[in-house]
């Protein structure tokens, strides 16, 4: 059935709750991790329970002080952030800060990132046994100590190890988020899938460096940073559908969303659900419009449910093109 | 609503317009709550590039007509796209944000401000002023034309003892703002004068009128009454040898702080630094108004923490927009390598 045949939905509500594997949102848009606190930072602007979910800052085993200022540098329509994993540690997460989330009206999402293997079974276990905790979202994107500061995320062996380690310690929907700064993003994919994730989460930021021409020195304290928001956001589309094509798993899209447009663009590429960082940055109550915006669209385009869209523009590219297609 | 649309009220040059000094007068919700030290983080145009918010300091807040005023200098892509901006427009603001300086009680507030660094302490002068404490501005910039420019002449307005300094030595004493501070400091060994606040006030409101006239007609010779007060205005300024020799007789003794003596410091980072080591040192309550770069504003990326240390020198990472911009002088650690 065409989408413009659907003449009934028109008008009516617009389903936009969505399931990911075992992960079900009341609505598709996620705030992500790292930019968004521990979700009380922003609630004077948005309130929290407009998000289908949250992502909060990533946590590792032990506390981190991060990295020196500058850890910021504005780019042209993006954001270059060296944060560095600043956070509590896993003790005082579960003291001081999980107690108020999990009774948050929106699904929490544990962000975790480890420098070993051990970590990341060890954030695992340990979180497993909280209530009030939707889903993890394994970042793979740090620095592997073991294997001379190689990133997990940029090797298929590593990242598989990784996802695999978490699987083993929690009955939790693990999402795998993978690092843009590959190659072949479809091998990373296929690799989490083999380690057992539910859910893929994309991008994280892209490995950037800004310069100061009048002082002649790299900008950021750490001298590389990672780059997200708008300029971003054509690398992020690819690699969703990329990775449509490669694995059966429901994505997460992001990278650069600041308006409803951006998050259908992802959700036709193949994503079910997106989130959004640095737009937060540019306007507190994205979230709204977003939902507003994908709301209206659906009625407009005669769809009722926002799954729906979901890899629209692979499959009615393959009917345009006549060519088979299948998924996976 | 801490996320409001503020009306542009006025928007132009402050001062010569070649200084790159705006004044920017914005009405709606943000004066209800605005304290000096505070700040706004200002979406500059609907575009995306730039894409982050700016933050400027509130430098006034007029609670009645519901209005605040940011001062800013124009430097990059952000606050030229902010200089765009008209009269009747409105304008995408968060905040106010932070937590400000705080207000003593009673007492003696100095103000220590370098170049820009003067915006943010006009409100607090207000403030200090409207409580009854005994107000003085140490104040460096470039060079005569840039004070004037930035302000000089409304500060003359609060009659205050102003202490200037101006790195060609155009105006007050040749240096950085620590060059009066310094000296005013030697000549009174550790502590304030006793002459009279009223006294001081006196002297300088005079002055204050020589140089508000003579700026308010540039390009008209100043009379013979009025260049005496503008010179007048200098000696005081140039670190007080000739007036505060007299003062500092009455002076607190050599290694005793004063009583109730607070310094807000804003301006570089290394004239910060050297400032609030110069207070701290002597036992004064300091307060800094510390710069980061910025993006959420709210304390949700920490993109803008610096490192702080507790009175046992443990070390932790504070956020400027959310437990700042404003830091007790003997907390920061200056010198960051890690
Ligand atoms: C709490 C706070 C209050 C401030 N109040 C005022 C104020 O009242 N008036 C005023 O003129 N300025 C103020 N600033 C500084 C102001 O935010 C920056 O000058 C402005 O963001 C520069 O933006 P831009 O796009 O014009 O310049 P950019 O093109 O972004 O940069 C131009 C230059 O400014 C530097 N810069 C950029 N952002 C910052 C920043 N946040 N802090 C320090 N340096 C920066 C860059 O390194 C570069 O050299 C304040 C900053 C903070 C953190
Ligand atoms: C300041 C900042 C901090 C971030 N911290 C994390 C983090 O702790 N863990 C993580 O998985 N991703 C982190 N990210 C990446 C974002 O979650 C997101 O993947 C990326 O910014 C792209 O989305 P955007 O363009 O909408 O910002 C961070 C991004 C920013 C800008
Ligand atoms: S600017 Fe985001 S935490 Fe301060």
């Amino acid at each position: 059935m065409l989408p413009n045949e659907k003449k009934e939905a028109k008008g009516a509500g617009v389903e936009l709750e969505v399931c990911l594997g075992g992960l079900t949102l009341k609505n598709p848009v996620i705030a992500a991790s790292g930019t968004y606190g521990f979700g009380r930072e922003y609630e004077q602007y948005c309130p929290v329970e407009t998000w289908g979910g949250i992502a909060v800052k990533g946590i590792t085993p032990e506390p981190r002080a991060g990295n020196p200022a500058p850890r910021l540098t504005e780019t042209p329509a993006g954001v270059l952030n060296a944060v560095g994993l600043e956070n509590p540690g896993l003790e005082e997460f579960l003291k001081s800060y999980l107690p108020r989330l999990r009774n948050l009206p929106t699904a929490v999402i544990v962000n975790i990132s480890g420098f070993s293997v051990e970590d990341y079974a060890l954030l695992a276990r340990s979180l497993g046994r909280e209530a009030g905790i939707a889903a993890l979202e394994v970042n793979i994107s740090c620095p592997n100590v073991r294997h001379g500061g190689l990133q997990f995320g940029t090797d298929a062996r590593s990242a598989q190890e990784v996802v695999a380690a978490v699987r083993r310690e929690t009955d939790l929907p693990v999402i795998a988020k993978l690092s843009p700064n590959v190659t072949d993003i479809r091998e990373l994919a296929r690799a989490v899938e083999r380690g057992g994730a539910d859910i893929i989460s994309l991008i994280n930021t892209l490995l950037g460096m800004s310069i100061d021409v009048e002082q002649r020195r790299p900008v950021l304290g750490n001298l590389f940073g990672g780059l997200s928001g708008p300029a971003i956001r054509p690398v992020a589309v690819r690699m969703v559908w990329e990775v449509y094509q490669a694995v059966a798993l429901p994505i997460i899209g992001m990278g650069g969303i600041t308006g409803w447009q951006d998050a259908v663009e992802f959700l036709l590429a193949g994503a079910s659900a997106v989130s959004i960082g640095s737009g937060n940055f540019v306007n507190p109550r994205v979230p709204l419009q977003v939902l507003e915006g994908l709301e209206g669209y659906c009625r407009r385009q005669g769809f009722s449910s926002v799954q729906e869209l979901t890899g629209l523009a692979q499959t009615e590219l393959a009917r345009r093109t006549h060519k088979g297609f299948a998924r996976g | 609503m801490p996320l409001c649309y503020e009306e542009i009220v006025s928007h132009g040059s402050l001062g010569d317009p070649a200084e790159g000094l705006r004044r920017l007068v914005l009405r709606g919700s943000a004066a209800a709550t605005a304290r000096p030290g505070q700040f706004l983080h200002v979406r500059v145009s609907d575009r995306l590039e730039p894409l982050l918010r700016r933050p400027l300091s509130i430098a006034a807040i007029d609670r009645a007509r519901e209005e605040v005023t940011v001062l800013y200098r124009v430097r990059g892509r952000g606050t030229e796209a902010l200089a765009q901006r008209q009269p009747g427009e409105r304008l995408d603001v968060l905040g106010p944000l932070g937590n400000g300086f705080s207000l003593p009680e009673k007492g003696e507030l100095w103000l220590v401000a370098g170049g820009i660094g003067i915006f943010p302490l006009y409100a607090l002068a207000q403030a200090g002023l409207a409580r009854g404490l005994e107000v003085r501005l140490f104040w460096g910039g470039e060079s005569r034309g840039f004070l004037e420019s930035a302000g000089l002449g409304q500060w003359s307005d609060l009659r205050i003892p102003l202490h200037l300094s101006t790195m060609d030595g155009s105006l007050g004493d040749k240096g950085a703002v620590t060059v009066p501070l310094g000296g005013y400091l030697k000549l009174n060994q550790t502590g304030p004068a006793k002459e009279s606040q009223a006294a001081r006030r006196g002297r300088s409101a005079e002055e204050a009128r020589a140089a508000g006239s003579r700026r308010s007609a540039p390009g008209v010779e100043a009379t013979e009454a009025e260049a005496a007060g503008v010179e007048a205005l200098e000696a005081e300024v140039a670190g007080v040898e000739s007036a505060g020799g007299k003062r500092s007789a009455g002076g607190c003794p050599a290694g005793q702080p004063p009583r109730d003596l607070s310094w807000a410091v804003c301006g570089p980072r290394g004239m910060m630094q050297a400032v609030a080591e110069l207070g701290v040192a002597r036992g004064f309550r300091v307060e800094v108004s510390l710069e980061e770069r910025m993006a959420c504003g709210v304390g949700a990326c920490l993109g803008c923490c610096v490192t702080v240390r507790d009175e046992r020198g443990r070390r932790s990472k504070r956020k400027v927009c959310q437990d700042g911009p404003v830091f007790p002088g003997r907390e920061v650690v200056w010198d960051v390598t890690e």
